[in-house]
């Protein structure tokens, strides 16, 4: 049971990190962004295309480029729908399922419909512990997901910035009567997920291989993560995303991989009816 | 009709049949796409190891929309199986192979005829080394003037489109037209359709393009009756074994 639980641990660990990309949007704004896997492969697919699709870069200033470049997208994307989001969040989240179309669009225009590989430049490293195969690869996702998480806690915890983003996440009205910029704080949660949307990218398609749709079908698990976790808990989206990858390895060892999107429907529902704001939810009273 | 394309049932018979036979491992697990391609190759692979008093060590679906195996993989490990037989696409072949090298997991592979392709290297590097390959075709680089002549002709006419097993596929079903329609036009008689169909039933043995031994008679469509062992090899697919008739048993139950 070991090395299932433990290769759940790491297939977790990429939802956490779909899962915070989309919590981040989700907390500034209320609103759900549809577009976060397309987006994402399309930073993959321009890291694959600056690597090994033949313009020959170093691994590390491909990636910088495609993080560069999903910022501008992100900033871009925010300027589309700031307008719609002011009217409503769900005008805004219906949006961005357009948004999405045109990113998977853009990726098929672009680099058509073949499946193409993007491994990350590690080493073929292989060792054992308690009888579980351990990789560089799996090293690679869990030290991407604590620096991640680390860096986040320290962005969101220590700086104005983070200040202002919880302030917007914890009553927007507040926040902009004490002279805080709202749209300022939606850039930055904007500009974040879209950067953690293509780490999560680069560390999922090593197992999945990179085509035109692999990242978004990858997202609708850190979705059910994110659920899990709460929408409105960056700490639980975290958590919910192992938890997703260790119930869902276990349960396709154990019962049956072919229904593994039923039972994760199931999990979802159950959560949702034990724990409606996800599983770190405080129960608050409300004012009659 | 006069398909050459088999049905996946006798690919599937005559890969646990070489595992047995000529390997000498019979612990066979199967990974199959839960659509016609895995049920097909369950069929066969039942079919076949029940003639032989034996049963499947376990088998695991999936969907053609999943990317990762790594559970599958898990199941045939944790069964103790020696050999996988995994039909589905290349990218489900190339996502298996990398799963069992994540957990170390050493076996011997076999795949569709249609993951005995380039493309499919691509994906995977040198993972695919040591995969065998049941299949009606021979391998695209293989020195039969058929192939070379394949090989030869889509650079000069589609130099955008890459040498592959699918356009051999084509060449071959071209080239069986072609044999028929010299037949016919050397017999004299108007090229019409009933008299194309006459001299299709009429192939007997026949080698076009990367096929061999394609028969027809009016009553019996099955046109593919034997085929190769392909091997993955240092970014190159190997002959191991020659044309060789499907497992009697399979070949029977198919055309029922």
């Amino acid at each position: 049971m070991l090395p299932v639980i433990w290769q759940g641990i790491v297939t977790g660990c990429l939802y956490s990190l779909g899962a915070l990309g989309l919590v981040m949007i989700f907390k500034s704004s209320k609103m759900v962004n549809f577009a976060h896997g397309a987006l994402a492969g399309y930073g993959a697919f321009s890291v694959h295309a600056l690597t090994a699709g033949g313009a020959g870069w170093p691994w590390l200033a491909a990636v910088a480029a495609a993080l560069l470049g999903a910022i501008a997208i992100s900033v871009l994307v925010y300027g589309l729908i700031a307008e719609l989001l002011q009217r409503a969040a769900t005008t805004a989240t219906i949006a961005t399922l357009g948004i999405g179309l045109i990113a998977q669009g853009m990726i098929l225009w672009q680099y058509g419909s073949n499946i193409f590989r993007l491994d990350l430049p590690l080493p073929h490293l292989s060792f054992s512990i308690l009888g579980m195969a351990l990789t560089a690869y799996d090293v690679a996702v869990l030290s991407a997901t604590f620096l991640v998480v680390v860096a986040l806690f320290l962005v969101i915890e220590r700086t104005r910035l983070g200040v202002a983003f919880r302030a917007v996440s914890t009553d927007p009205f507040a926040a902009r009567v004490c002279g805080l910029s709202i749209s300022r704080v939606h850039l930055f949660s904007w500009v974040t997920s879209s950067m953690l949307g293509v780490i999560a990218a680069l560390l999922i398609v090593p197992t999945t291989f990179l085509s035109s749709t692999t990242v978004t079908t990858f997202m609708l698990q850190a979705f059910a993560a994110a659920v899990i976790g709460g929408f409105d808990s960056l700490p639980g989206s975290a958590i919910g995303g192992i938890l997703v990858g260790v119930s869902c390895n276990l349960f396709s060892f154990y019962v049956a991989p072919e229904l593994l999107n039923t039972f994760l429907l199931t999990f979802m529902l159950a959560s949702l009816s034990f724990f409606p704001g996800g599983i770190l939810s405080q129960r608050l009273g409300s004012r009659v | 009709m006069f398909p050459l394309l088999p049905d996946y049932a006798l690919s599937a018979a005559s890969s646990a049949q070489y595992a047995l036979d000529v390997l000498g491992k019979d612990k066979c697990a199967l990974i199959w796409q839960n659509d016609e391609l895995g049920r097909r190759a369950k069929f066969g692979l039942d079919l076949v190891l029940s003639s032989r008093k034996k049963t499947i060590l376990t088998d695991v679906s999936f969907d053609v929309a999943t990317t990762d195996l790594s559970a599958q993989i898990q199941r045939v490990s944790a069964a103790g199986a020696e050999v996988v037989l995994l039909f589905g696409s290349n990218a489900h072949l190339a996502s298996a192979l990398r799963s069992a090298a994540r957990i170390s997991w050493k076996g011997t592979w076999f795949a569709p005829f249609f993951t005995a392709d380039p493309s499919t290297y691509e994906l995977t590097g040198d993972l695919l080394d040591g995969v065998y390959f049941s299949s009606w075709l021979l391998p695209l680089d293989a020195d039969r003037p058929a192939i070379e002549a394949y090989r030869a002709v889509v650079p000069k006419y589609y130099p955008n489109d890459k040498l592959g097993v699918f356009g051999l596929n084509g060449w071959t079903g071209a080239s069986l037209f072609a044999v028929a329609f010299e037949r016919l036009l050397s017999s004299g008689k108007e090229p019409t359709r009933e008299n194309l169909i006459a001299v299709m039933n009429t192939i007997d043995g026949v080698s076009a393009g990367a096929a061999d031994k394609i028969t027809f008679t009016a009553g019996d469509h099955r046109g593919t009756r034997q085929e190769v062992m392909i091997r993955a090899e240092a970014g190159k697919f190997r002959l191991v074994r020659d044309f060789s008739p499907y497992p009697q048993v399979v070949f029977d139950a198919v055309s029922k």
